[in-house]
């Protein structure tokens, strides 16, 4: 049995990078701020059945599953049908979730970088800010997402390939290749 | 190296390739136009992502629910360890009957439900507690008897119940006496004596020492602070949402008087019960 002692060393130094990868995938403060503290409960009930070596990648995969639940959730009352099992398949790979107040909300940022991050699909959104705002590597972010190491890879450069493609990152491209022809 | 397949462009810019194969794509990318100006735009990217990109901040009103969820669960954990000690001797004599039997299954199971039930009582009176300073706080019902004299509370309360609970006016160490309260905790009648504390509202439960009972650690529920302290023969719980260092220093000074403050307060005998 572990003492939440322990708990409170290991895991919740981890809950500031729960709340921004939740506020990431979530793109609303109040939702992320909810699935923290559910990760946050779920995390307290299951820490004595922790395994591995990395506190932080498994608090955020607690933290992703409670995301999905949400997204899940949300789609789930939006189209007043029965929640999917796998709430990535098939909307999140080609469109996104967002209601028509957000996309226009999200029009009025276009120039923002940020918000060509927040418009990517769920599935290249967070492994983008997995690897770019915390930092973690092709195995932490494979831990967390639950994937292959392979598939962080493919879709880390897919992630990118959209960001460079957004109109912004076009214009600041051309003088950057044009320093080494 | 065919640089469009290989994928040691990203590798690279994540570092993620090991020291021969860095040197080998070094050595690639300064002979290859494309990996050159690729791995500029990744490395551009990078660059801005990490700079323009914020990293959200997390509210400090979420820091305080995440943390009252660790130290809730903590006090739970603490009360289920400690029942299970004082539950260790009769756990010995299942452990034996059980082994007779063959069934490791009856001896696990009855450890959980002997440790459950311990715990569920105790989780029962931390609710039960909170409670009923969440609804004096809706009601408004604070005080029944509304007085800072504790020669007037401490009758009221005596008339209304099977004991005589010790009132006294705290105000010198910083906790003025507002009152006294009727509640009930597990079934019973017992005395609520109402303290401020600064700002803030101080519930404490004062009840004869409850048999067999054990102490519930500090713990926090529904965003209110709870302590307990025993002496004088009385169980006093505190709750408000003060701070739990003061609320356990305005209960100690309760259950453990100085001694000059207790010649104001004869002490206390138990009527029968």
């Amino acid at each position: 049995m572990q003492d939440e002692s322990s708990f409170e060393s290991q895991v919740a130094p981890h809950f500031a990078a729960g709340y921004n990868f939740a506020r990431w995938m979530l793109r609303d403060p109040h939702a992320a701020e909810d699935a923290v503290h559910d990760a946050v409960l779920r995390a307290l009930r299951y820490y004595a059945g922790m395994h591995g070596d990395n506190p932080k990648a498994w608090f955020l995969a607690i933290t992703r599953r409670c995301c999905l639940d949400t997204l899940a959730h949300r789609r789930h009352q939006a189209r007043g049908s029965a929640p999917e099992d796998d709430p990535f398949e098939p909307d999140d790979l080609c469109s996104d979730d967002a209601g028509p107040e957000e996309l226009a909300m999200r029009q009025d940022r276009t120039t923002s970088l940020m918000a060509a991050i927040e418009s990517l699909p769920t599935v290249y959104r967070e492994v983008i800010v997995l690897r770019e705002l915390d930092e973690l590597s092709y195995k932490e972010i494979a831990q967390v997402a639950g994937i292959p190491i392979g598939t962080v890879m493919s879709r880390l450069a897919r992630a990118r390939l959209l960001l460079q493609r957004s109109t912004l990152l076009d214009e600041v491209r051309t003088p950057i290749a044009a320093v080494r022809p | 190296m065919r640089c469009h397949e290989s994928g040691a462009l990203q590798l690279f810019a994540d570092d993620e390739l090991d020291a021969a194969a860095c040197a080998a794509f070094v050595a690639h990318r300064d002979q290859c136009p494309h990996c050159t100006r690729e791995s500029a735009a990744l490395r551009a990217l990078r660059t801005r992502v990490q700079a323009e990109v914020p990293y959200h901040a997390m509210p400090a009103r979420l820091r305080q629910r995440l943390d009252a969820a660790v130290a809730d669960h903590g006090a739970i954990e603490r009360a289920r360890i400690a029942s299970h000690r004082a539950t260790r001797g009769s756990r010995w004599l299942w452990a034996g009957s059980g082994a007779l039997a063959g069934s490791a299954f009856t001896v696990a199971a009855a450890m959980l439900v002997m440790a459950a039930s311990a715990w569920m009582s105790n989780r029962g009176l931390v609710d039960q507690v909170a409670a009923a300073h969440g609804r004096s706080s809706v009601t408004g019902h604070v005080v029944d008897i509304a007085s800072s004299d504790h020669h007037t509370v401490k009758p009221w309360l005596s008339q209304r119940l099977d004991y005589s609970p010790p009132v006294v006016d705290l105000e010198d160490q910083g906790f003025p006496l507002l009152g006294g309260r009727l509640d009930r905790l597990d079934d019973a009648s017992v005395a609520t004596l109402i303290y401020r504390a600064g700002q803030h509202r101080v519930d404490v439960f004062v009840r004869p020492l409850p048999t067999g009972g054990n102490n519930f650690a500090a713990t926090s529920v529904r965003g209110y602070n709870l302590v307990e302290a025993r002496g004088r023969g009385m169980e006093w719980i505190g709750v408000s949402d003060v701070n739990p260092a003061q609320l356990q220093r305005l209960v100690d000074l309760l259950a453990h008087p100085a001694p000059h403050a207790e010649s104001a307060e004869p002490p206390f005998t138990r009527g029968p019960s």
